[in-house]
C-alpha cells in the first residue's frame, strides 16, 4: 500500500491548489464555470487564482491556510480545502471580495449580463459545520481512501467539530459513492430547470450533503 | 460629497443592480438584508460603485464592508 504524508499545504502547493479548484469546479466535466461565467479562458483565470491565493485570505477556497494535501515521495496526489463557515465573514463574500479586485472590470460586466442565472444554483455553506469546498484527486490516486485520509486529517484539526457538510453536483455519481461510503447523507437538493444553466456550470442540479460525527 | 447625495447616488446603483426600484437604504442594511445582495451581485455591486465614483477600493476595504455604512465610510474617505 501507498504511503502518503498529509500535511497543511503551503505556498509552494498554489500551482497545484489551482488545479485543484479547476478540476473540483468542473466537477468531472469539461465545463469550467468561472471561465464561462467571467469570459475569460482557463490560463488568464490561473494566474488570476494564484494572485488571489496569495493574498491568504483565510475561510474561503483562494486561501491556501484552508488546504490539506496528500502527498507521496513522486509529488502531491490529493488535496481538501475545508474550513468552518463564519457567520461574520461568510467564504462567499470573501471570494467576491477576492474577484472583484483581481479580476477585469470587463469581466464582471459581462457576467452581470449573461451569468446572473448561476445564483439560482448557489446553496449557502452550513455555518458551524466544517465545510469540504473544494475536494481533489489526482487521477492515478483515485480509488486509495485519500478522501477518507484527508477529511480525518481536516477533523483533527478543528476539535469540536459536530458536523460535516459538502456540495456536489448531481452527475458527479463517483464523488457521491465516495461520499456516501464515508458516511454523508444527502439533505437538500436545489435544482434549476433552466437549461441555459448547463451553458456556465457542469449540471442544473446540486446537492447538500452531510455527516454528524 | 455630502452624506445625503452619496446615499442617493449609492441608492441608485444598490436599484439598478437589485432591480428594485423601491429599494430604501440604510447604514445598517447588510447582505443579511436582501436576498438578492448574493455573491455574484456583491461583485457588480463593488464595480458599479467603484465606477459611478471613479474610485478604485483596496482588498482590505472590500474586507471590512460589513454594512452600507461600512461603504458610505470607506467611499467618502476616497473622495
Amino acid at each position: 500500500m501507498q504511503e502518503y504524508t498529509l500535511r497543511e499545504a503551503d505556498s509552494n502547493d498554489i500551482d497545484f491548489i489551482v488545479e485543484a479548484i479547476i478540476e473540483a469546479e468542473k466537477s468531472g466535466s469539461d465545463i469550467f464555470s468561472y471561465s464561462k461565467v467571467f469570459n475569460l479562458s482557463e490560463a488568464e483565470l490561473k494566474d488570476i487564482f494564484r494572485l488571489m491565493l496569495l493574498e491568504e485570505i483565510s475561510g474561503c477556497e483562494f486561501s491556501v491556510s484552508s488546504y490539506i494535501v496528500a502527498e507521496t515521495n513522486k509529488g502531491l496526489a490529493g488535496a481538501i480545502g475545508a474550513w468552518v463557515e463564519n457567520k461574520e465573514n461568510p467564504s462567499s463574500f470573501l471570494k467576491s471580495n477576492l474577484l472583484s479586485y483581481y479580476l477585469p472590470k470587463s469581466s464582471i460586466i459581462y457576467a452581470s449580463n449573461e451569468a446572473k442565472l448561476t445564483s439560482e444554483l448557489v446553496i449557502d455553506h452550513v455555518h458551524g459545520a466544517l465545510s469540504l469546498v473544494i475536494v481533489y484527486i489526482t487521477p492515478e490516486h483515485r480509488g486509495k481512501h485519500l478522501f477518507e485520509l484527508l477529511t480525518n486529517e481536516h477533523i483533527k484539526r478543528n476539535t469540536g467539530i459536530r458536523e460535516l457538510s459538502i456540495q456536489v453536483m448531481s452527475n458527479n455519481l463517483y464523488a457521491i459513492r465516495a461520499y456516501e461510503r464515508y458516511g454523508f447523507r444527502k439533505s437538500y437538493v436545489m435544482k434549476s430547470e433552466n437549461e441555459k444553466l448547463k451553458q456556465f456550470l457542469p449540471y442544473n442540479e446540486k446537492i447538500l450533503m452531510k455527516k454528524s460525527l | 460629497m455630502e452624506e445625503n447625495v452619496l446615499i442617493s447616488k449609492l441608492e441608485t446603483i444598490f436599484r439598478d443592480v437589485f432591480n428594485k426600484e423601491s429599494l430604501t437604504i440604510t447604514k445598517e442594511m447588510s447582505a443579511n438584508d436582501l436576498t438578492e445582495w448574493n455573491s455574484l451581485n456583491h461583485m457588480i455591486l463593488v464595480t458599479e460603485v467603484e465606477n459611478a465614483f471613479s474610485i478604485k477600493f483596496k482588498l482590505k476595504d472590500l474586507n471590512k464592508m460589513h454594512n452600507i455604512g461600512d461603504m458610505i465610510e470607506i467611499i467618502n474617505s476616497k473622495l
